[in-house]
């Protein structure tokens, strides 16, 4: 591959932004293919979706960058580096870091769909940056496309001309030549010097046991090469890059990175502490003065400690929690300890998908079986003496004699939705102790409602219920608005007659006795029937408010193995282990992990 | 296992035919297919030519002739098969012998023929000595053919029984069950199985079961009449040596023996997770590294071994921690246990630290005891032995 560096006026930087599913991993596939840069035969759907659970899932989860070569109408060649990001809320700082490595954005918008909350959403933060924004309707090959509503609903939004807004079916290829010339037509090359000192932001990293710490660079300034001293300028960090190159969309080494460019750089560093995303690379000698400037870490949203079902894997946890950290700059852990579950680390993840994935990720590749505890959201507590403090860890809530007041944290959410479900909508909100702000039409077809509402009534399952009582046209954003105080207390749970810490829960006083026995209840189904009777209970301020007890173990007295079966005979019993992986013994019982994520799920 | 590198191995030859079928049967056994004895036997014959070269470095200690029912092949015939068949193999002077026998299809003469061609136990299937119980099974014998068979098969010279017990029956009640123990017991067989009843998808008594109560003992129950046998058992003197299995002691043994003298040698060969030939439809083979299974199709099996072709139709190897585990999970089936040393020269694994946070659980539960020669079941894990099992597969 060329080495020369492209001219800046012919490179293009750019992500491809949407709400979920509208397409952006879809219409990947197909501008790879234009571009011949993945083979026919190494294509498959969503190509860019390389980790086996975003495949699983069918959503991207990592935002994914590759550097394409383009032939224009000019007769040029563009050198065209597009990063697929994911749609989901859970992930957007994945496409705020995208962002900050482009000069423009592709916005797909489903014309099925029109604009939903993180089109909002990932467009404003596009547009905060300051990015050119190609807009795209997709899917216009679905029967009930209105590609020309959307145009129309997206001429408002950003005050392109409806008529200029690209009409494409991602899927079957319809009209895909034209976004390309759009992209090099709308969006400006990059600025920047490649004789000037070297800047370059790291905006993504993982590490490879080999190469160490890979940090994705965009490069703002100057060229960097192989074997060269460079600097971490928040680490005072100094290393030399074993190997530079780019993304196609493997890792690919090449001679050097320039100015304008997306790439990346195995910077052979084994402790990944001192490599971290936001950071500014430059060379040691006639380094840039300033960095650029970084990332704000998110704030996270819910808290949950993670154990090792295995006490003896705590070392690898860390090690673990601190390499999945380099791929996902979003995630915060601190070691925590717990009676039951012994050594772990409390996390804060931006949602309960996001803390899912980590549990996933941390389990399918360091090779690990973990517990989560249950999740909880942050809040704060005025204690007599004066003193505020945060507690996200139910354990952490101090003696209710020491307490003036708690607060639990609100949000303002905004629902978008089409006018006929804003009925459903309103009765959803306020049922969850929503308080109605204000509802504005955008159009005809598209209503925005705000509302008011408490955190912990958001975190389980609202999103799927506004999405069935809307037919799947609704879509929430949110940011947070305030602490409120509410009259909040503890809730323990024994199992055996020990307390188990990890179950603890911050519940409304008032629910107390509903919320404990449907934790019982719950605590019954989940936990596997046991050889002796074992009682579960929900006790607040040292009274127990329910009490059940776990199923007696089947007796299983055996059947004839018959003539030499074995096998039939090993799987049988591969079945019945199955169900063990995630369970944690605490005492004499082990628990499963639904247990711990029972606690959100107690209205059923 | 401190057999491990024996060389001897179990023959196991499956004869897939019966008078009837029994309403809970899942196993392959055909019936009404009298016409394909003689060539079954043939392709039996061929199965084993064709398997003897492979395992010729072995000597064979036990033969074990079930199904189905052996004896609905006329006596001669069956008894014929079976001494070519102990002609044709590497085996050790004590082979062990047996066949499975029906109560209805055993008289003197019958079992006369069988001893003279080298068998030397018969294991029979008298599953209750409840005419009611029986007639719910399908069975076709009475309790009363089943005193006739045994009589017989002693008057025949037989020095070694075992009787198959079932517990678990429709409507069996601890009354019944402590009849059927006793008069088993009566007999003073040799060797004693019992098991459980289940209910197999796509048997007559499982479709019953779904349009009926057929008033089958609940697992509580079941665990009642296990704890009956176990008791009536010891008393008589039996010793207790595998889950499902009793055995009385020979005169001569040793007190401290590992296994009682009547221990099934072929089905210890399985529970030591040791090599066996199986020959015949739907049978199974270890070879040490490999198992396979044979077609369950009758005149598959047939038309194959007509083409001097072998009838495999599954076949797995293990891994080294794969197979570690396949051996707890059948040795532990012993009471005796499993021995650190034995799973240590065998699988250069040391399976104590490799399970040690499985072992460490299940005996805070007090399911299973660990010392520093081994682990075993504790008597309570008996009644739940899966439970505990599952956790080393
Ligand atoms: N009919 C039709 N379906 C499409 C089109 N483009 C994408 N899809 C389908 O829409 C679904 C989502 O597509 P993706 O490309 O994964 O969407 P995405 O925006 O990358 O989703 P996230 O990354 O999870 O936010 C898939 O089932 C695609 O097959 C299109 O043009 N027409
Ligand atoms: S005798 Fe045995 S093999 Fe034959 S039908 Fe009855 S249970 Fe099945
Ligand atoms: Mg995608």
């Amino acid at each position: 591959m060329s080495t020369a560096g492209f001219p800046l006026e012919r490179i293009r930087n750019f992500c491809i932004i949407a709400h979920i599913d509208h397409g952006k991993s879809t219409l990947s596939d197909r501008l790879l293919e234009l571009t011949g840069t993945i083979e026919q035969r190494q294509m498959t759907d969503q190509v860019l979706d390389s980790m086996d659970l975003e495949r699983e899932k069918g959503i991207t989860i990592k935002a994914k960058a590759v550097r394409m070569l383009y032939r224009h109408s000019d007769g040029q060649e563009y050198e065209l580096n597009l990063i697929d990001t994911p749609g989901h809320v859970d992930f957007s700082y994945e496409v705020s870091h995208a962002l900050s490595a482009c000069e423009g954005a592709i916005l797909v918008v489903d014309a099925t769909q029109g604009i939903e909350a993180q089109t909002l959403a990932n467009l404003y933060l596009a547009i905060d940056k300051d990015l050119d924004i190609v807009p795209v309707v997709n899917k216009i090959d679905l029967p009930s496309a209105r590609p020309d509503e959307v145009a129309e609903e997206l001429e408002k939004l950003i005050g392109c001309a409806a008529e200029e807004v690209l009409q494409v079916s991602a899927k079957e290829g319809t009209h895909i030549e034209s976004v390309l010339p759009a992209v090099i037509a709308h969006i400006r090359p990059p600025e920047g010097e490649t004789d000037a000192p070297l800047r370059a932001l790291i905006f993504d990293s993982h590490y490879d046991p080999y190469k160490g710490v890979i940090a994705y660079l965009r490069v703002v300034d100057g060229t960097v090469r192989a074997a060269q001293p460079l600097l971490l300028m928040s680490s005072d960090k100094v290393f030399e890059a074993l190997e530079t190159g780019i993304f196609h969309p493997d890792m690919r080494p090449i001679d050097a990175l320039h100015a304008g460019e997306v790439g990346y750089i195995a910077t052979g560093l084994k402790t990944v502490r001192e490599c971290r995303v936001g950071d500014t690379v430059t060379t040691q000698a006639d380094g840039a003065g300033e960095p650029l400037f970084g990332y704000r870490p998110p704030k996270p949203m819910v808290f949950a400690g993670i154990y090792p079902v295995d006490n003896d894997d705590y070392q690898a946890l860390r090690e673990a929690l601190e390499k999945l950290q380099l791929n996902d700059a979003s995630l915060i852990y601190e070691p925590e300890s717990s009676v039951a579950l012994n050594q772990g680390f409390r996390c804060g993840f931006l949602g309960l998908l996001h803390m899912e994935i980590v549990q996933e990720r941390l389990e399918r590749e360091y090779n690990l079986d973990l517990i989560a505890t249950s999740p909880s959201v942050e809040y704060q507590v005025l204690k007599r003496n004066g003193e505020t403090i945060l507690v996200d860890n139910p354990e952490e809530l101090p003696d209710e004699s020491a307490i003036e007041e708690i607060r639990e944290p609100w949000m303002h959410i905004t629902i978008y939705t089409p006018p006929d479900y804003i009925g459903t909508l309103m009765d959803l909100a306020t049922t969850r102790r929503g308080e109605y702000i204000r509802m504005d039409y955008l159009d005809e077809h598209r209503v925005a409602l705000e509302f008011n509402i408490p955190l912990s009534e958001i975190l389980v399952d609202f999103h799927d219920e506004l999405k069935a009582r809307s037919r799947g046209y609704g879509s929430l954003d949110y940011t947070f608005s305030s602490y409120r105080a509410a009259d909040l207390t503890k809730m323990t749970v024994l199992v055996n007659e020990e307390p188990v810490d990890a179950l603890s829960i911050i519940i409304h006083r008032d629910q107390a006795y509903h919320k404990g026995s449907a934790m019982v209840r719950k605590m019954k189904e989940v936990i596997p029937p046991q050889m002796f009777k074992v009682p579960i209970q929900a006790a607040v301020g040292g009274k127990v408010v329910a009490r059940a007890n776990v199923q007696e173990l089947r007796k299983d007295v055996l059947a004839k193995c018959y003539g030499g079966d074995i096998t039939r005979k090993r799987k049988l019993l591969e079945k019945q282990k199955e169900g063990k992986k995630r369970m944690k013994r605490v005492g004499k019982v082990e628990i499963p992990q639904e247990a711990f994520m029972a606690v959100l799920k107690l209205e059923d | 296992m401190r057999s491990s590198h024996r060389q001897t191995a179990g023959l196991y030859i499956h004869i897939p035919f019966c008078d009837s079928k029994c309403w809970y049967c899942d196993f392959t056994s055909f019936v009404g297919r009298e016409g394909v004895f003689e060539p079954y036997l043939g392709a039996l014959r061929r199965e084993l030519l064709l398997r003897l070269p492979a395992w010729s470095q072995v000597t064979f200690d036990s033969l074990y002739v079930g199904g189905g029912t052996p004896t609905v092949i006329p006596a001669s015939l069956l008894a014929d098969f079976i001494g070519q068949t102990l002609a044709l193999i590497p085996k050790t002077h004590d082979i062990e012998v047996t066949v499975e026998a029906n109560p209805s299809t055993l008289d003197e003469a019958a079992v006369r023929k069988l001893l003279d061609a080298g068998v030397n136990r018969l294991s029979i299937g008298v599953q209750s000595w409840h005419s009611e119980e029986l007639a719910r099974l399908g069975r076709r014998h009475s309790p009363q053919a089943a005193s006739v068979a045994i009589a017989a098969a002693h008057s025949a010279g037989c020095t070694n029984i075992s009787l198959d017990l079932m517990l678990g029956l429709p409507a069996q009640t601890t009354s019944t069950w402590d009849e059927t123990l006793q008069r088993s017991l009566a007999l003073q067989p040799e060797h004693l199985s019992v098991y459980t009843l289940t209910l197999e998808p796509d048997t007559p008594l499982a479709h019953e079961a779904q349009t009926t109560t057929l008033d089958l003992p609940d697992d509580e129950r079941c665990a009642e009449l296990y704890a009956m046998a176990r008791n009536s058992l010891a008393q008589a003197g039996y010793g207790h040596y595998e889950l499902s299995n009793w055995a009385r002691r020979r005169q001569d043994e040793s007190a401290d023996a590992r296994y009682p003298g009547f221990a099934a040698r072929h089905n210890l060969h399985y529970w030591h997770n040791e090599r066996y030939l199986g020959l015949g439809v739907a049978a199974f083979s270890f070879d040490g590294l490999t198992r396979w299974g044979n077609t369950c199709l009758l005149d598959e099996y047939l038309a194959v071994l007509s083409q001097n072709r072998l009838p495999v139709s599954e076949q797995e190897s293990l891994s080294g921690r794969e197979a570690l585990g396949e051996t707890i999970m059948l040795g532990l089936r012993l009471l005796d246990g499993v021995y650190w040393d034995e799973l240590t020269d065998r699988y250069a694994i040391d399976a104590r630290a490799l399970y040690a946070r499985q072992i460490a659980g299940l005996s805070a539960e007090g399911l299973l005891e660990a010392d520093a020669l081994g682990m075993r079941l504790m008597p309570r894990a008996l009644y739940v032995a899966n439970r505990v099992l599952s956790e080393f597969v």
